[in-house]
This record gives structure tokens, C-alpha cells and sequence, in this order.
């Protein structure tokens, strides 16, 4: 073919405009963005308001969050991480992680996200200057050098407990508050360490200065170690003025990481402390293997260095001991001294005496350090615990997961201790109350008591299953379906088969074993329960559907199944029954010891054991309805395959949706199949109008003190969708909405096909 | 935003999609991209026997489903196409069609160099600009400033001197300065719009950059074309 068309021509050269590269990203938004146009200054929820800062990884703007209506500082990451999606997937992995991190001496990452294709994270706007500018305006008296390095070195090893290296530590990355108290922020070069603590760096990157060895010379195997060189070079800087290899460019830091021309601090300035400067020489050596194993060691230093006593990476002079004994440690020096006497008089100058003292001394710092680690302990806990939930309000899809790591996490961390789990929640909560975060504590209470109350939901399955009578083992039967990744117990499947046994002609029971075998989460090999149910019991349509877990039913067999329910007279899925039986089965039941001390740091003792049984209600299973949904959709082919599917997909869907004695789950579900069925006649906006209902019902969820309680009351009293209109009634509004009313998100009107889904920026 | 005429080729792909809407998805895409199929067949055949092939081509993969042979390691649709194009190419010839032979005429004689791989993916890029342009215009109508599109249209591959931004700002009562900015986001917007694209039409972010990777290089075959 020819391009000799003109217009063709001319679109060949317009292609090479939209699809050339298009200015970089940080060429956009440094030098071509006009900050004084307010088309310019908008950046999707962003309004940009100044440019604050400008490195080789990206540009930080003072920024108004619109909708939130708060300044923040928001950085771009530009250059070539922008361009290249590995590199921005990777960093928005390790966005995320940071974002997780709470901790007072980090700064927060509000949010990440693209916005005009470009990657950002938004935090706090610290009024305070950097340690950079800090550092420019003179020298810090050593003392305060040393605080200023615990906190960052309690800051590092908060975020190596997470598993991520910062490895961009840098004066210019710690940023102090409107308290002065410094923050270490920029994770925007953090790695997640592998299984050997570590992460393989393919790419060198860093600030030169602060780099340790193995970022600079291949292979670039990088650890912890990494971010304690760049520590050690900020503490370096602190001391001296300058870092070890100064301000210069990689060829210099080359140079210098293979011929290990690193003076210590002393070299410089001889008034510096020999510890002091052991500690700092000790985070720079050249050998990653040499330096401190982990930030704790060497912040221990830091406190032994503080405290005036003998650190670890330098063993004292003689006279230093003696003076460092009596001055600071009274208590151990009582022990040093009365080895010294006896050494000065001679009277038992033996080697086995000095070593009792030592031993002494040693015991003191033991119960000194435990202490310390006793009371960091609940702090870390609880800021692990913490960190499972990102601020912000786009990320409830995520908290359900993380409430369950984080209820994982301290079963693990805390196994068998119900006291620190206690303490643990405690913190946690009030973390939760002063980031607030209130909102997360309703959904942790219930995660935490699936979690926690697995051992209570068993004790009460044995004690049901030990009473035996038919209401009990129907409780045991309920109470002991496996959740999540519980694996399923001998004792639950011993009381369903006792239920099927000795009760299987009645029909409350042997709806309870089949609806058990239906949803349990791994496949049911009982199917005699489903297949005596319908057989003795084929007049409730919900019968039919109970097919067992595991074992999906023939398009030929579902159909079977659909006609059958149709001609059903009852449509009922007894979930009122069932409540009122757990109710009941549970009543008076206190919590045991290993539940109820971790629960009294989160809930107040008297309400735990209630908030136990009501888990244990709104746990009873509803059917699963969905292969029925499937066959009924108009574009299955069966629909129109298999003669007179489609009007007992109907009637059963009809039936779901007018019984009283169905739960709102099959009401809404018999409308939606209604709609598809039957679009555009009366039975179809009948069913609209049920759905238009149920949305204006629970908008207006009653939102005062006990609500759910007496939600939970009415249900069994008077089914759900009857307690669904009351407890609007009881908060003030009619039962129904009035004509014309639409709900603030329209699209909770729609059929899930009609909702128009907006593609992830 | 501009919608692009298509659904995107991960929900293409996804098996859970109704009939119904994997049919038009597809219909729509195949002809949008209808020049690029054109162009392929007819590196294989003659004009109208191309015509022809490619008007077969296009209604079997509406009628047969061929998109349910994607796979899931085609990163985009025109990966996929290009290999459904091969496919039905071959079969054609395994059946003893030969359609392209019966004239006498052998694809030589085609005044162009470019192999149907390349012919197609130069097509390809020229209908995916030719689209977002549409939809760039239809955006900048829908805001109501349908003129300053087609004032500066013209100017979006070739930058215009001073004195032309003069007359056509006089023209228009905008400073040409003003009218400097309004061309360059014009431009910013031509490009997002065409990465918009590539990303709808790929499987995911690594799959689209180097979409346009290949699209960019089926450019620079812009010049081998012969002249005669």
C-alpha cells in the first residue's frame, strides 16, 4: 500500500505526536507546569500550590486535598522510574508497605495512586526544616545527636520489623515536625527483604554519600546492614560536619568503598567520644558483615553510650571502668566495688571474685534491658496491629483482609498469652481511637471473635453435643461450621451424623444437615442428607437448593431442581428458627479466660460473652442460591434449551421474593432474577420497587445504641424483612420510601450487569 | 475521558463476560480496525481478493467466536489478530483456495515493501490514532470549544510560526501566547488519549508499553515505502 494520500500522510505524522513519548513527567510538572492557571494547578483530587522540592527521584508540592479539604505535601515519582512499569508496579508495592507504617518517628504516607498516569504518594505537610537544613545551621551537642539518632534508629528497626529496608536514609529524608521531633519519611527506594533478609538490587540507586559498599559494587546484595551504613553516615555527619566521603558523586564513593578510605570522626576532632566513635566506625565498615547485626544493636549502643556505660564495640580502658561504675550505676557499682576492695586489700584477690562482680554488673543490665524490652514490646505489638489499616477512606476493600492478618498475626505473636494479647489490644485501640480510626473497631471486634472464638465455638459445640437432644445438636451442628481456613472437626461431623440419624423425619433438622453440608467451605460427601430432605420435605422451594458442598449439580439435574422448587408451596430459609435456637443454645454462657482477657482490651468484660453469642447468630448460614441465578440468566442457554425452564426460574424467583418467610438475601435475589426475566412488565417493577425498598430500609439502619440487638430481636420474632422495616420505623422513617426517591448512589438500584464500572486509574 | 469504541481486551479475554457483550465488544473492535485487516490481506493477495479475504475474515470472527481462542498470552488485540490473520491465511491456503493466484496477479507486484506484519501494524497505529483524534474532538466539542480543536488540529504535528499563531489567535480573539499553551496541552492530550488507548487494548501495563513500543517502530516504516 501507498501512503500517497495526503490525509493519510498527515495522520502518519499526527501518530507520531500521540505516540511519541510524552514529556517526562517531571519536565511536565517542573518546568512546563503553570502554577498561576488554574487548569494547570489541578491534578485530580489535588490542587497544586507550591513546589516545595525538586530530586533526582521526583517533585513534592505543598498541595490542598480537595476533597478532604487538607494542605498536604504530594510527590510525583518522575524520571525513569515513571516510564517504566516494572519500576512503578514495584513502587507502588512498596507504597503500600509504607503506608502501613505507623510509627511516631515515621512520616506517614497518607495515599498513593496515578494521577494524569503519574505515580504519587501524599503525606503530611511538615512545617518543620530537614536534618539537612538543620545540620547547615551548626553542630549538635553530642548529647542531642544521640536522641536524635535513637529515635531514627527506633524508626529503621520499626520498618525492618516489616520487612522493608528504607535504603535512601539521608539527612535530607528526616524531616522534623512543628514539635521538633524528627520523622523519617521517603520510601519511595524501600524494598521488601526476601526470605534470607535481604533484596537483590539490579539497579544502583541512592544518594552517593550515604551509600553503603554493597549499593555502589555488583553484586548488589542488600540488608539491613544498608540502612545502618547510611545511619552510621548520618551519625558521622552529625559529629563531623561532613559525611565520611563527603558530598561527592559515585566515582568518588567508588573510589572510597574499595580502598576503605574512611577516617574516623576522632581523626578530625580528638574532643569526640572513643565510644562514640567506635559505634559510628563500627556502622561503616566496609564489610556489611561487620557492622551492627540489626538498628537494635546499635541503638542499644547508643543508650549504653548515653547512660555512660561500656558499649559493645569497644572495650574500655581500666580507669574508664572504674569511673563509669561508681558515677553512673550506684547499684552495680556496690557489687564492682566490693570486687575492687577485695582486689585493693588483697584479701580474696582472686580471679573467681572480679568475675562474681562482673557477673553481678552483667545481671543489673539484664533486668534493666528486659524491663525496657518488656515495656517496647506492647508498643511494637500494638503498632504492628496498627499498621494493618491504612488511613483514609479507600481502603475498606482491604480491611477485612487485614483485620484478619493482623488477628493471625497476634495468635501467632502472642500464642498462649492472653495477658499480652490483652495489653496488645488495649494499645491498639486507643491507636485506632487517636488515629481515628473508630470505625475499624466494630469490624476488628467481629473478626477478632470468628478469630479468638474458635476455641469458645468449640467448647460450646462439645457441651451442646453432650446434651444431645435435638435443639442442641442443631445449635452444635450450626455453631461448628468450619470459617475461613478452619479445618473441619471430628466432633462437628459426629453431631451431624447423629442429627441425621436420630431426628431425619424432622424437618428442622434435617434442614440444618443438609444447609450444613451445603455451605460448609470443602466438599460434602453426605448427600443422603440433601436427598432424604427433599424427598421427605420437597414442599419448601429452599429444600432444592441445598444441594451438598463439592458437588455441582448436571445442567439436567439443576434444571430438575428448579422445576421442583417451583411447585413448591413454601418458600422459607427458617433463618428466624435458627436464630432463636443459637439464642437460646448460648444463653448464660460466660466466655472462658482465654477469650475474655485478650476481648476486655478492646470490649468492656460485661459485654463479651453477648458479643459472643450474637457472633455465633449472625453466623447462621443462609443457602447459597447462586447455581439456581446461573441457570436462570436469560443469555444461559438453557433458559431457552430446556422446555419450560423459564417459567419455573419464574415461579421460584416470584416465590422467593413475596414470601414472608423468606430472609432479604432470596427476596432480593428472586427480584434480581424477576428483572432479567421479565424486563420491562409489571412483575419486573414490582420487583424494582422491593429492591428500591430494601436500599431506602437499610440507608436508614438504625443508628442508635443497641440497634442491632433489637434487630436481632425482631428478626426472630417477626422474620428479617419485617425487622428490616421496623428498625427504619424506629429510627424515625416510614417503611417505604416515598414516590420518587432515589438513593444517593443510584447504582444500588441496578441489576450488577447494568453498574458501570470505572476502569482503575 | 474518551471512550474508545472498544471493551478493553482484558475483559475480552475474561470468560465470564455475557455473549452478548464479548459479540459487540469484538464486532466493534474488528471494525474499527477494519484498514489494518484490509492492509494485511493485501500483502497476501490482490486488491480485491484482499477485499474479500478480509470481509471473510472479520464476519467469521464475528459469527464463529474466534475471540474465544485468545490467548492468554497474547498481551494485546492486535497480537491476537495478527495471529488470527495468520491462522485464517493459512487455511485458506491449505483448502485450495489460492484466491490470491487466480488473477495472475502475485502480491509483488504491490508497490510497497513492508511485509503484511509490518503493513498491518502500520495501519494498526494509524486507526488507533485516527480514533483517539475522534474522541479528542468529540471531548473538546462536549466542553464547547469544538473551534479551538479544529482552529489548532492542523498544527498538532507541525509546530506554527509566531506570525501564523498570530493570525489564527486574531482570528479567534486569543492570545497567541494563549493559544501556545491551549496546542501544547492539545498535544498532551492526544498523547494521553493514544496511551489510554494502547491500554485498553492491552492485557496490562507491561503488555501496553511495549504495544506501543512495537507501534512506534512500525512508524519508521514509513519510509520504505517505494515511490512511484
Amino acid at each position: 500500500m501507498r501512503l500517497t494520500d495526503d490525509r493519510e500522510s498527515r495522520l502518519l505524522d499526527i501518530a507520531q505526536v500521540g505516540l511519541s513519548k510524552a514529556a517526562t513527567a517531571d519536565a511536565m510538572l517542573w518546568d512546563e507546569l503553570d502554577l498561576n492557571d488554574p487548569e494547570d494547578r489541578c491534578l485530580g483530587d489535588f490542587e497544586l500550590l507550591e513546589r516545595i522540592g525538586h530530586g533526582g527521584m521526583g517533585v513534592v508540592f505543598r498541595a490542598r486535598q480537595i476533597s478532604l479539604e487538607r494542605e498536604v505535601a504530594i510527590k510525583f515519582i518522575v524520571g525513569g522510574l515513571a516510564d517504566n512499569p516494572r519500576a512503578v508496579s514495584t513502587f507502588f508495592a512498596e507504597a503500600r508497605a509504607a503506608a502501613r507504617l505507623h510509627h511516631p518517628h515515621i512520616v506517614p504516607v497518607f495515599e498513593t495512586g496515578k494521577v494524569d498516569g503519574m505515580p504519587f504518594f501524599s503525606m503530611p505537610l511538615l512545617k518543620g526544616q530537614t536534618l539537612a537544613q538543620r545540620m547547615a545551621s551548626g553542630r549538635m551537642r553530642v548529647p542531642e545527636l544521640v536522641q536524635l539518632m535513637l529515635k531514627l534508629c527506633a524508626a529503621v528497626e520499626y520498618a525492618h520489623g516489616f520487612g522493608l529496608l528504607h535504603l535512601d536514609l539521608k539527612p535530607a529524608n528526616v524531616l522534623f515536625d512543628e514539635h521538633g521531633q524528627p520523622l523519617v519519611g521517603d520510601f519511595g527506594l524501600a524494598r521488601h527483604m526476601d526470605a534470607d533478609g535481604g533484596v537483590d538490587a539490579l539497579e544502583m540507586s541512592g544518594t552517593a554519600a550515604y551509600m553503603a559498599p554493597e549499593q555502589i559494587v555488583s553484586p548488589r546484595r542488600l540488608s539491613k546492614a544498608t540502612d545502618i551504613y547510611a545511619l552510621g553516615v548520618i551519625l558521622y555527619e552529625l559529629l563531623v560536619g561532613n559525611p565520611p566521603c563527603g558530598q561527592g558523586d559515585l566515582t568518588t564513593r567508588r573510589d572510597a568503598a574499595s580502598e576503605k578510605m574512611i577516617f574516623s570522626p576522632r581523626s578530625f576532632d580528638d574532643t569526640i567520644e572513643k565510644d562514640i566513635d567506635a559505634i559510628c566506625m563500627k556502622c561503616l565498615h566496609t564489610d556489611a558483615s561487620q557492622r551492627y547485626p540489626d538498628v537494635s544493636a546499635f541503638g542499644a549502643d547508643l543508650v549504653r553510650f548515653q547512660d555512660g556505660n561500656n558499649v559493645s564495640v569497644r572495650e574500655p580502658s581500666w580507669s574508664e571502668r572504674v569511673v563509669r561504675s561508681a558515677r553512673l550505676r550506684p547499684g552495680v557499682a556496690v557489687a564492682t566495688a566490693a570486687a575492687l576492695s577485695a582486689l585493693i586489700l588483697g584479701l580474696l584477690s582472686t580471679s573467681w571474685q572480679w568475675r562474681r562482680a562482673e557477673l553481678a554488673r552483667n545481671e543489673a543490665f539484664r533486668q534493666q534491658e528486659l524491663a525496657t524490652l518488656e515495656a517496647t514490646r506492647n508498643q511494637k505489638l500494638s503498632g504492628f496491629m496498627a499498621a494493618a489499616f491504612p488511613a483514609g477512606s479507600t481502603v475498606s476493600e482491604g480491611r477485612s483482609a487485614n483485620v484478619r492478618d493482623a488477628v493471625s498475626w497476634l495468635k501467632q505473636h502472642a500464642t498462649d498469652d492472653p495477658s499480652t494479647q490483652r495489653a496488645v489490644l488495649a494499645s491498639f485501640r486507643q491507636a485506632l481511637g487517636e488515629a481515628n480510626k473508630a470505625d475499624v473497631v466494630a469490624a476488628f471486634t467481629v473478626e477478632l471473635l470468628d478469630q479468638l472464638g474458635e476455641g469458645y465455638r468449640q467448647e460450646q459445640l462439645d457441651r451442646l453435643a453432650a446434651k444431645g437432644d435435638r435443639d442442641s445438636l442443631i445449635a452444635a451442628a450450626l455453631i461448628g461450621i468450619a470459617r475461613g481456613a478452619e479445618i473441619p472437626s471430628v466432633a462437628h461431623q459426629s453431631v451431624l451424623s447423629r442429627l441425621f440419624d436420630d431426628h431425619r423425619s424432622d424437618a428442622l433438622a434435617l434442614y440444618v444437615s443438609a444447609l450444613t453440608c451445603h455451605v460448609q467451605p470443602y466438599p460434602c460427601t453426605h448427600s443422603e442428607y440433601y436427598e432424604t430432605l427433599v424427598e421427605r420435605f420437597p414442599h419448601n422451594a429452599v429444600n432444592w437448593v441445598l444441594t451438598p458442598a463439592g458437588t455441582p449439580s448436571s445442567r439436567t439435574e439443576l434444571a430438575d431442581q428448579v422445576r421442583h422448587a417451583a411447585i413448591a408451596s413454601e418458600f422459607n430459609d427458617r433463618l428466624p428458627e435458627l436464630s432463636l435456637l443459637i439464642r437460646d443454645a448460648l444463653r448464660d454462657q460466660p466466655a472462658p479466660w482465654s477469650i475474655l482477657e485478650p476481648m476486655q482490651g478492646f470490649l468492656d468484660e460485661p459485654q463479651v460473652s453477648p458479643s459472643l453469642q450474637r457472633n455465633a447468630i449472625d453466623g447462621v448460614p443462609l443457602p447459597k442460591y447462586v447455581a439456581f441465578v446461573r441457570i436462570c440468566k436469560p443469555d444461559n442457554p438453557a433458559i431457552h434449551e430446556v422446555v419450560g425452564l423459564r417459567d419455573a426460574c419464574g415461579a421460584f424467583a416470584s416465590h422467593a421474593m413475596h414470601s414472608p418467610e423468606a430472609t432479604v438475601l432470596a427476596k432480593m435475589i428472586g427480584g434480581a432474577m424477576l428483572r432479567r426475566l421479565y424486563k420491562g412488565t409489571p412483575l419486573a417493577q414490582e420487583a424494582m420497587e422491593y429492591r428500591r425498598q430494601y436500599v431506602w430500609l437499610s440507608d436508614h439502619a438504625g443508628p442508635w445504641p443497641g440497634a442491632d440487638d433489637v434487630f436481632r430481636h425482631d428478626l426472630i420474632e417477626f422474620g428479617e424483612w419485617e425487622a428490616l422495616k421496623r428498625r427504619a420505623e424506629r429510627s424515625g422513617v416510614p417503611r417505604a420510601p416515598p414516590p420518587g426517591w432515589v438513593p444517593k448512589n443510584p447504582q444500588t438500584l441496578l441489576l450488577s450487569e447494568e453498574r458501570v464500572t470505572v476502569p482503575p486509574a | 475521558m474518551a471512550h474508545f469504541p472498544t471493551t478493553r481486551w482484558s475483559l475480552i479475554q475474561t470468560s465470564d463476560r455475557s455473549q452478548a457483550d464479548v459479540v459487540g465488544a469484538w464486532s466493534d473492535l474488528v471494525l474499527a480496525y477494519q484498514p489494518a485487516i484490509v492492509s494485511y490481506f493485501r500483502r497476501r493477495a490482490t486488491h480485491q481478493d484482499a477485499d474479500d479475504l478480509a470481509q471473510e475474515f472479520m464476519l467469521r470472527s464475528i459469527d464463529d467466536g474466534w475471540w474465544a481462542r485468545a490467548d492468554p498470552q497474547a498481551g494485546s488485540f492486535r497480537q491476537f489478530l495478527r495471529m488470527l490473520m495468520k491462522r485464517f491465511m493459512a487455511d485458506q491456503m491449505d483448502a485450495g483456495y489460492r484466491r490470491f493466484e487466480r488473477t495472475g496477479q502475485s502480491h509483488e507486484d504491490v508497490a510497497d515493501l513492508r511485509t503484511p506484519d509490518q503493513a498491518f501494524d502500520l495501519q494498526f497505529a494509524l486507526c488507533l490514532t485516527r480514533i483517539a483524534l475522534d474522541d479528542l474532538r468529540r471531548d473538546y466539542e462536549s466542553d464547547g470549544r469544538g473551534a479551538t480543536f479544529s482552529a489548532l488540529e492542523p498544527w498538532l504535528a507541525e509546530a506554527p510560526e509566531y506570525g501564523e499563531l498570530v493570525g489564527l489567535g486574531t482570528q479567534l480573539d486569543v492570545p497567541p501566547n494563549t493559544l501556545a499553551v491551549q496546542l501544547k496541552r492539545l498535544r498532551t492530550r492526544l498523547q494521553k488519549t493514544v496511551r489510554v488507548a494502547i491500554k485498553d487494548l492491552s492485557l496490562n501495563d507491561e503488555c501496553a508499553a511495549n504495544e506501543r513500543d512495537a507501534l512506534v517502530a512500525s512508524l519508521a516504516m514509513r519510509g520504505q515505502q517505494k515511490c512511484d
